[in-house]
């Protein structure tokens, strides 16, 4: 059962290595759809060991919003300006890498060693691992799609956070945030489409010409 | 009374000093001169003539002359001439107070010549103004050099300290001689500083401000400046060459002292003409360059206070 | 005269007349106490009021000066009370006087920086009261900003020492202020030094003072010249010489030095400069460098335990204070007679005014001799009393190293008086003797009888400071051996020179009997002096008022001599790279707000990084 607990968290830290590195836009959806869904099976899981029928409820909501609706929502808005439009790095993919193992350890350090309710307390490190990376991702990456991407990462890692150490939030509260951050992935994707429509291109650095 | 003695002594000798200057400065020319008697007789002929005065003047150009001599005379009696002994003025006759009643008669003379509205006055008020900034300095500085080993800031005690000190640190006074000598030339009008036989433009700075004077008033401020002159002297002596000035109230004393005081006079006044007749006039803004050398000197002896 | 102004005029002399009384007694030794007056109940804001000697002076110059301002205004107003709203300028001198009264009888904190601040604030609007000029707000709002740095770094100081003591009382800090770790107390003795330096104008925080004196009506200068700028002496002597009794040894030579700059710069300045009232602004803060001079040799003395050369200085300092306080105070009266006659402050457009307004100009004639330190007036003794100490001081440590310190004191004093002298003879030589240079000085008439008053009120004072000096020297050093631990009798080196009460009138007396004596002898032997008018002489061309020297001329020579005396140092040294290194960092800081969307995420990013590793660490810890 704890192998299972563990293998899911590398699957955690892997996915937010291998998509910080990606080379197109597209690669980065599909992971964070992975990343989602691995989350929405701990969330089941979780919930079945604590016997709370809530965490089921928010499993399924996780499974549907972020694993299937909000990659579904990025890809049609790419495929609107180009499926194989390339992410453009500020650093080298190694570094990129390296970084987001910092973070995880930067996790680890900061996290006191309290006994979390179910599993290890690793999954708290993860988690904070996981929103500075989204962070990172946000600070590294140079196209707009990208920064909805990393918002998302950032929201990913405060629910996995909430889990591990509260069981996650009140259900109203975890609705409300799913609400939250669908608006934004709509706004993102809108948005992005009509960045490309006005410079061609979603470069961030375009987007000071939007200033007044 | 000696101090009124002393005054009277100054007040009578003075035009005959000038007039002894002028005399040997002619003969070191070449020339034959005039008599060392003649000051008097222009004194006289002065106070004879009739006042004209600018129709710019006011009620300053009838008070100065009255004023100048009447500040000298009591400067005078600040001074130990013939004898260390306090009188009223004398106990305390703090350097301060001297040497403020000198600068309250330039002052009075500076504005005595602006009064007139003359640029020639004006002139020579910037002049004299730009070598008074040094010289005040200077002169104190000597003085204090003088007398500050034995705590003395008044001229009792600076003579006390010139007669005893004095042997014993000889760069002290040496120092402090040649510093109030040129003093004495800027202070007196002399040449290499400032001469005081032409009127012209270029060439007076203390003459400017008698331009515009005559009559009795010149005749006063002729005076006071001749009194002047022998103050400066009498200063020299007292800081440095203070030789012959007695302690005693005795006849003997005292005429020993009149004796010593007209020989030093005299042989001051030759040292001046001598450094007249040979010098030329230096340009204006050259003089402060000589001020400030005398003025290093002047600290260089307090400098010599200190560490000997 | 409305009733209204009539009021408010005897209101002022009244209240005039009441502190120059406090001060008397101060003087002779009272010392009591009123308050604390709770002005918002249960808080630390209370009021207390308490007469101290040292204060003494400063009030009797307070009364007397608000005294003479009071009379003067009767006439000056005339032109004024004429606006709307005229009687502001009179409430508005009675506010200030009232102020200063509390800065100088205040006995905590709060009473303190209520009146410095209210002194403050009302100077400066009485500065600004004809703003409709051009060029005047700016230099109100110069004064109005280094006024508030200078009080913002006195409650620097107050709230340090608060922080130690607990206690917002003065006596407290005059009991516990030496028990302070040194350290502390260097930081204290240091905001202090600069909150007072900037309102008593010493180098290099004064260059609000020659641009806000000229501008304000010429009685309200009077009143900060003369003793608004006193007002931070005392604070600044309660202090470093009540409180902390002289403080370290670099303290003083560090007043010293700052006062000896302050002398020689603004003395300088003044001989270059172009109006009158700014001539007798630079003039103010010549002098009170020398005073803060004295003060400096006074600390380094009592640092040292010299106790009576010690006493000697601050004697020196405190006595130049009040013949300062008088002589200039009339001074900036007789300028303001220049102006209401004239209409105009500069030099160059001034002369003549002997012939045109004689009674004004023989007293501004006496004022100018006591400027210039000259016998037998107030200035002369105030200055003779600062080179008898200083140069007792300089005897004394004649082998050490502070005697090199006295040394230099003393050249200060002395160059400053040549500097003065010369500032006066021109402003005196080009601005009342000779012809008149323009149509303004040519229609001047003799002031109003009021203004005279007050002016020859100021002469007399003057006259009797120098004259019997010596025992208001000797009543206040009497005064002022009550400070505890400072027990000295009048010292040696005073009672032969300056405070010998014999000398100066004896002086007075030779020079005047000389004087008329020469004129009597004069008269008997040639008889009345018979004048005879003829124009001054020119080379025989045609004669305009523009052939006499101007006033530019007469400080030429010193510009030619020298020309370091041309370069502006304060602003060259302090002002310009202060302002520089303000602008640099704040384009520096520029630089932070990039505008690009990544760099705020990074500043972001870090934070978060710190708060956790900080909640880490703290947490851990327990």
């Amino acid at each position: 059962m704890h192998v299972w607990l563990d293998i899911m968290m590398i699957a955690l830290i892997a996915s937010t290595s291998l998509l910080i590195s990606v080379r197109f836009i597209l690669s980065a959806v599909y992971w964070l759809a992975f990343q989602s869904l691995v989350l929405s099976v701990l969330t089941l899981v979780f919930g079945l060991a604590a016997h709370q029928s809530e965490l089921l409820w928010i499993a399924g909501l996780t499974l549907l919003i972020k694993a299937m609706l909000i990659p579904v929502i990025l890809r049609r808005a790419l495929a609107r300006i180009g499926l194989r439009r390339q992410a453009e790095l500020a650093l080298r993919r190694e570094t990129l890498i390296g970084g987001v193992i910092a973070m995880w350890l930067i996790g680890y350090y900061v996290t006191p060693a309290t006994p979390s309710l179910v599993g290890s307390h690793m999954f708290l490190s993860v988690a904070i691992g996981m929103l500075l990376s989204g962070v990172l991702v946000m600070i590294t990456h140079q196209k707009a799609m990208m920064q909805g991407i990393g918002l998302i990462v950032i929201e990913n890692g405060l629910f996995l956070a909430a889990l591990s150490t509260s069981l996650g939030m009140p259900l109203l509260v975890d609705v409300g945030i799913f609400m939250d951050v669908f608006v934004v992935v709509l706004l993102i994707a809108l948005l992005t489409v009509q960045i490309d429509e006005l410079f061609a291109s979603t470069h961030l650095a375009r987007l000071r010409r939007l200033r007044g | 009374m000696i101090s009124v003695s002393q005054v009277l002594l100054l007040l009578l000798i003075a035009p005959f000093v000038q007039g002894y200057v002028q005399w040997l400065k002619a003969r070191i020319q070449g020339r034959r001169g005039p008599s060392p008697l003649r000051p008097w007789r222009d004194l006289r002929k002065q106070f004879a003539k009739e006042v004209v005065l600018s129709d710019a003047a006011s009620w300053i150009s009838r008070l100065v002359p009255y004023l100048s001599l009447g500040l000298v005379l009591g400067a005078a009696a600040c001074l130990p001439v013939l004898s260390g002994l306090p009188g009223p003025l004398l106990a305390s006759g703090s350097i301060f107070l001297f040497l403020s009643l000198l600068a309250f008669s330039r002052l009075s003379l500076l504005l005595l010549g602006l009064d007139s509205g003359s640029a020639f006055a004006g002139m020579g008020a910037g002049r004299d103004l730009l070598f008074s900034l040094l010289v005040e300095p200077t002169i104190f500085v000597s003085l204090l050099a003088v007398g500050l080993p034995t705590g003395a800031t008044a001229f009792p005690g600076i003579l006390r300290a010139a007669t005893v000190n004095a042997p014993q640190n000889p760069a002290v006074a040496s120092l402090a001689l040649v510093a109030i000598t040129g003093v004495i030339l800027v202070e007196t009008g002399r040449l290499p500083v400032d001469n005081p036989d032409t009127h012209l433009e270029l060439t007076m700075v203390h003459e400017s401000f008698l331009l515009e004077s005559s009559g009795r008033y010149l005749a006063l401020l002729t005076w006071s400046a001749q009194i002047r002159q022998v103050l400066w002297y009498t200063v020299l002596f007292d800081a440095c060459c203070p030789w012959g000035i007695s302690d005693m109230d005795t006849g003997a004393g005292l005429s020993i002292a009149i004796l010593s005081f007209v020989l030093k006079v005299l042989l001051a006044g030759s040292a001046v003409a001598l450094i007249e007749g040979v010098s030329a006039k230096w340009r204006i803004f050259a003089v402060p360059r000589y001020l400030t050398f005398a003025l290093a000197l002047a600290v260089a002896a307090m400098l010599a206070d200190a560490i000997l | 005269m409305k009733t209204i102004h009539v009021l408010a005029t005897t209101l002022t002399a009244l209240l005039c007349a009441a502190i120059t009384a406090l001060g008397w007694a101060a003087l002779q030794g009272v010392s009591e106490m009123t308050g604390p007056y709770q002005v918002v109940p249960d808080s630390p804001l209370v009021i207390v009021f308490r007469i101290q000697p040292l204060a003494g002076l400063f009030l009797c110059l307070l009364g007397v000066s608000g005294m003479l301002s009071a009379v003067y205004a009767i006439g000056y107003h005339n032109e004024y009370r004429a606006r709307r709203y005229g009687i502001l300028l009179d409430l508005g001198i009675l506010a200030f006087i009232l102020a200063m009264a509390v800065v100088l009888l205040a006995a905590n904190v709060f009473t303190f920086m209520l009146g410095w601040e209210a002194m403050s604030v009302i100077s400066f609007l009485l500065v600004i009261y004809d703003h409709r000029k051009p060029g005047i707000l700016q230099s109100g709002l110069l004064y109005a900003i280094m006024t508030q740095i200078g009080s913002a770094f006195l409650l620097v100081a107050f709230l340090i020492l608060y922080a130690y003591t607990h206690s917002f009382d003065f006596a407290t800090f005059a009991a516990e202020a030496h028990t302070l770790p040194p350290v502390v107390q260097s930081v204290i003795f240091l905001c202090s030094l600069i909150g007072f330096s900037t309102k008593a104008g010493i180098m290099p925080l004064h260059i609000w003072l020659p641009r806000a004196h000229p501008i304000a009506p010429s009685h309200v200068s009077s009143l900060m010249s003369g003793v608004m700028i006193k007002t931070a002496l005392y604070g600044f002597l309660t202090v470093a010489i009540l409180w902390f009794g002289g403080g370290a040894m670099w303290w003083g030579v560090t007043v010293a030095c700052l006062g000896a700059i302050s002398a020689v710069a603004a003395a300088t300045l003044a001989t270059r400069a172009r109006g009158i009232k700014q001539i007798l602004a630079y003039s103010s803060i010549d002098n009170m460098g020398l005073i803060f001079l004295c003060t400096g040799i006074a600390m380094l003395e009592f640092s040292l335990h010299d106790i009576p050369l010690g006493m000697l200085a601050l004697l020196a300092a405190l006595w130049q204070t009040w013949n300062h306080g008088l002589f200039k105070t009339s001074l900036f009266h007789g300028a303001g007679a220049v102006l209401y006659a004239t209409h105009t402050d500069s030099l160059n457009r001034l002369g003549g005014l002997a012939r045109s307004m004689p009674k004004t100009s023989i007293a501004f004639f006496i004022l100018l001799l006591s400027w210039s330190a000259l016998p037998p007036f107030g200035g002369f003794s105030g200055e003779w009393v600062m080179f008898t100490a200083l140069a007792t001081a300089a005897a004394h440590h004649l082998h050490s190293p502070v005697g090199v310190l006295d040394v230099i004191a003393l050249l200060a004093l002395f160059f400053t008086a040549a500097l003065t002298a010369w500032a006066a003879i021109r402003l005196y030589g080009i601005g009342f003797l000779g012809q008149p240079r323009s149509d303004a000085a040519q229609d001047a008439r003799d002031v109003p009888r009021t203004m005279r008053i007050a002016l020859w009120i100021g002469v007399t004072l003057t006259l009797l400071s120098g004259l019997f000096g010596a025992s208001l020297i000797a009543r206040l050093a009497k005064a002022l051996s009550g400070i505890p631990e400072r027990v000295t009798p009048v010292p040696a080196a005073l009672t032969n020179g300056p405070l010998s009460s014999v000398t100066v009138p004896t002086v007075f007396a030779v020079i005047a009997g000389a004087t008329v004596a020469v004129w009597a002898l004069v008269r008997l032997a040639q008889g009345k002096t018979r004048t005879r008018t003829a124009p001054t002489w020119t080379c025989g061309g045609e004669r305009t008022p523009s052939m006499q020297y101007s006033g530019n001329g007469l400080s030429q020579p010193l510009e030619r001599a020298w020309p370091l005396v041309l370069t502006p140092l304060a602003m060259r040294f302090v002002y310009r790279p202060a302002y520089a290194s303000v602008v640099h960092s704040a384009t520096f800081f520029r630089k932070l707000q990039s505008g690009n969307v990544r760099s705020y995420l990074v500043y972001l990013f870090a934070t978060i990084v710190l708060l956790l590793v900080i909640a880490r660490v703290g947490g851990g810890v327990r």
